[in-house]
């Protein structure tokens, strides 16, 4: 799935910095469905979140 | 791309099965259902994409349901399948491409994978040749996926026609991202949980902070992390009255100032040790290590001395002799400097040096006696100052009553603390006195030396003292232990009791809020890419949407063309597509009136319009593709739209398009239209007779005998079984008006005439055909017409009334030379 080419238009066309940054995500993770590309997301997403309140946490 | 040939190898339904060969134009195959012909579609897509539409879906219900499916049950172990077939290529080469299902270690298929190969040569996939594959351009066109598409939600439709436009890539991207919000949502990871549990406690210190308004902001989550983090912190700056350089010094001050506020309720400080117990225990050990040491050397040195003062008064005649050996005359050295007699010989004169020398020892060992006592002063000293240390205050009573009404609850934890204060401020005292009194003794020891029972005494306190303390310091120790346990457990209670005093539960909530920024960090951040996730996805949208635009005005005209060639009726009908965010509109328009087309248009028409978005996909200038596959497409059909798309689709496809069409289909009447359509039209025709566990058994071009055997059986059977012997006589005659027109003119019989009865003048005018079998094939045509059967009171004729027919057309078949 992810070595489609609209992946990567859509990596190089999209406004949204975020939803690139997803499917920069989308496009290097090894995964053979959907749950598990959701899953791997949810994943990445979650070390992003958890990366950025350390960067971010007021001190 | 056309194919010319192709062999699955225990691939699905095939097993070593022999290669099938491919019409340039037209190959049409029927069989009744289960005899394999899906799994020859089924070959084709996976030779070219490595999977197939059916196992992707499937998988997506149950990977486990569906693993291994590629592979024939009947494989031998060991044994690799795999589909190899021969292509056209655009420029006229001919390749083999092939695609074979690697093995395990134990040589069982793996058919999640695939390896690739062009010519023999290994590729990673077939876009190595340079042959941009994209799933929207699939040329096999299924029946499944058109059933998908008439029986499905708006949402499903979506998904289906977007990967009809070339666009599944990024609607399962965007499945994937719905999908990954709601596992955020529904499942967060822990610390963001542990986050969320504490966030009512922390809106209740914000509360107590008097900092409501953030308070009923963090109840919804509305975290603004920066500016919120400086109004608690600004809060804490003015309650510990300076300025900080970060939280941990902020909490540090507020923390000091806490305490003061709480030794303002009651000090609890002078109850506890001013040094670490810890330390404590690792001074004493090392001093009384010391102490044991030097009363060792305390030891030797007094047995000297004991032994010394024994001859107290010798050391003074020896002191009296050292003065008189000072003032002989060397001159006389036998002459007494006292007595003034020759009376010092030489022997006594020895003696006398000898007692000189023992009293110079004597002195020595006293002086060293002296300093050993001395440091065991010291020694003692340093033990004394590490036992002061541990001192504590005693617990009076007047204190212990003021610390029951602060803390009426914690009685029973108060009379521990109270009990253990006592006893460890006794034993405290106890080593101080025994220790002071040690001191003592070590620093005047050296006054009794002339005083031999009195030094014995002291001598003996001094070797004891250090054992004797040892063991005290011990209890001491255990004692100081469990005190201290028991003054937290009590200083807890107490804490707690005085955090609902106003002041304290202020620093405290202040404390716990500047405590919590990680926490608050963390659900703040977890909002924030839970709102860009969402506005990601929403942007996603627009893009599908701006993309599916595109695809749709590109092919709008191509669609609704091939819809009007499959769908004959003018007042009721598709009339375009209209993309949205989350589904694609079906428009139709019924006697002018626009309408929905998902509502208003019979599955019949649906599944036109099904077919009429995958066609020109298949079949757009960007698809390498020049063949398609239609794995029963007709199936969901009635007659009028069955007929166009025989008549209509097919025709256009091999004349128009320059499509190589390859047509299975499980109905025998729909596989032998298509035939005697296509007459004029080089083509192959074949049967997929049974499936075997060697695989499909396929007969090839099947011809007149062949219907001819079937119309025979059929004539045998009951009311409905015969009426299709009727209808099949009657497209046997078309077919032997073709096939003798052609034979004899070298050219297909023109496409106008598409009924039988139009087809007799033309079959009349070929040399060989006889007045009488013009005569007789007429008079069958009328038998057979179609439209009888709807006369009131028609049943179908007997047997006995079909056979003649069928022995007159045999009869035609064999004069004409039409049975092989």
């Amino acid at each position: 799935m992810p070595e489609s080419d609209l992946i990567k238009n859509l990596i190089d066309d999209a406004d949204n910095e975020f939803l690139c940054l997803l499917a920069e995500i989308y496009f290097a993770l090894p995964a053979d469905s959907l749950e598990a590309h959701a899953a791997a997301i949810a994943n990445e997403l979650q070390k992003l979140i958890e990366d950025r309140a350390n960067a971010n946490c007021p001190n | 791309m056309r194919i010319v040939q192709i062999k699955p190898h225990y691939f699905r339904a095939f097993g070593d099965s022999p290669p099938i060969t491919f019409d340039n134009s037209l190959s049409i195959y029927y069989g009744a259902n289960g005899t394999g012909k899906s799994s020859l579609a089924e070959a084709i897509e996976w030779l070219i994409y490595g999977f197939t539409k059916r196992r992707k879906k499937g998988d997506e219900y149950s990977k486990i349901e569906y693993r291994g499916s590629y592979v024939n049950s009947n494989c031998p172990q060991g044994n690799s399948p795999f589909v190899e077939a021969d292509f056209i290529f655009g420029d006229g080469s001919t390749h083999t491409l092939r695609r074979e299902i690697p093995l395990t270690p134990g040589g069982l298929p793996r058919d999640n994978e695939s390896k690739f190969f062009c010519d023999g040569t290994p590729l990673e996939a077939i876009s190595s040749l340079g042959i941009e594959v994209t799933e929207a351009h699939c040329p096999v066109i299924v029946q499944h996926g058109i059933q998908d598409f008439i029986h499905s939600r708006p949402i499903e439709r979506y998904r289906v026609i977007s990967e009809a436009l070339g666009l599944n890539d990024l609607v399962v991207f965007k499945d994937v991202l719905a999908k990954a919000k709601n596992a955020l949502r529904n499942n967060p990871s822990s610390p963001i949980a542990q986050a969320r549990e504490l966030l009512p406690a922390l809106c209740d210190q914000l509360r107590i902070a008097k900092l409501d308004e953030i308070a009923a902001r963090w109840e919804v989550s509305a975290i603004n992390l920066t500016e919120d983090f400086s109004a608690i912190a600004n809060r804490a700056r003015e309650l510990a009255g300076k300025e900080c350089q970060d939280f941990n010094e902020l909490r540090n001050a507020l923390g000091i100032r806490r305490a003061e506020e709480i030794a303002k309720l009651f000090d609890i400080s002078p109850y506890r040790p001013s040094q670490e117990l810890g330390h404590f225990r690792k001074t004493a050990i090392v001093a009384i290590a010391r102490a044991k040491e030097i009363n060792a050397d305390v030891k030797t040195h007094s047995e000297i001395l004991q032994a010394a003062s024994a001859n107290a008064e010798q050391a003074k005649i020896v002191d009296f002799l050292r003065q008189g050996l000072s003032l002989i005359d060397q001159d006389h050295p036998e002459q007494c400097p006292f007595c003034e007699n020759a009376s010092l010989s030489d022997a006594r004169l020895a003696v006398i040096q000898q007692n000189i020398k023992d009293e110079s020892t004597r002195e020595s060992a006293k002086e060293s006696f002296n300093t050993s006592c001395e440091e065991l002063g010291r020694s003692l000293y340093d033990l004394r100052e590490a036992v002061n240390a541990m001192k504590v205050s005693s617990l009076d009573d007047a204190n212990f009553e003021r610390l029951l009404q602060l803390s009426p609850r914690a009685d029973a934890q108060l009379r521990t603390f109270a009990s253990q204060n006592k006893a460890v401020t006794q034993l405290h005292d106890s080593i101080l006195s025994k220790l002071k009194s040690h001191i003592f003794t070590a620093e005047n020891i050296k006054s009794k030396l002339d005083e031999p029972e009195a030094f014995e005494i002291q001598l003996a306190e001094l070797q004891n003292a250090p054992s004797e303390l040892e063991k005290q310091l011990s209890e001491f120790h255990d004692g100081i232990t469990s005190y201290l346990d028991s003054i937290s457990l009590f200083q807890a209670t107490l804490s707690a009791s005085l955090s609902n005093q106003e002041t304290i539960a202020l620093f405290d909530a202040l404390l716990r809020l500047l405590e919590s920024a990680a926490h608050i960090s963390l659900i703040a951040t977890n909002s924030d890419i839970d709102r860009q996730l969402l506005e990601a996805q929403h942007s996603l949208e627009y893009y599908i949407l701006g993309k599916q635009n595109e695809a749709v005005q590109s092919r709008e005209a191509d669609i609704l063309e091939w819809y009007s060639r499959l769908s004959p009726n003018p007042d009721v009908r598709f009339s375009g597509l209209q993309p949205g965010r989350n589904e694609i509109a079906l428009k139709a328009e019924a006697f002018g009136q626009e309408l929905n087309a998902a509502a208003s248009l019979s599955q019949s028409q649906l599944n036109c319009l099904g077919l009429s978005i995958y066609i020109p996909c298949v079949t757009a200038p960007d698809s390498p593709f020049e063949f398609l596959v239609f794995d029963d497409p007709v199936q969901a059909m009635d007659d009028d739209h069955h007929e166009a798309f025989i008549v209509n689709v097919i025709p256009q496809l091999i004349d128009h398009v320059d499509c190589q069409v390859i047509v299975l289909t499980h109905i025998k009447e729909t596989a032998d239209r298509i035939r005697d359509c296509n007459f004029t039209r080089n083509y192959t025709y074949s049967k997929f007779d049974r499936l075997e566990a060697s695989g499909p058994v396929i007969s090839e071009n099947i011809a007149i005998p062949d219907d001819m055997k079937h119309v025979r059986r059929l004539a045998e059977g009951n009311d409905e079984i015969r009426l299709i012997a009727v209808d099949r006589i009657r497209v046997i005659c078309e077919r032997i008006m073709r096939e003798v027109y052609f034979r004899a003119n070298g050219s297909y019989m023109p496409p106008e005439r598409n009924t039988a009865s139009s087809m007799v003048p033309l079959f009349g005018q070929v040399p060989n055909v006889t007045p009488q079998m013009i005569t007789d094939i007429q008079d069958t045509i009328n038998w057979s017409n179609p439209a009888h059967h709807t006369q009131p009171g028609y049943s179908p004729p007997p047997s006995a009334n079909i056979r003649p027919h069928i022995e007159r057309l045999q009869n035609m078949i064999n004069s004409l030379g039409l049975n092989t």
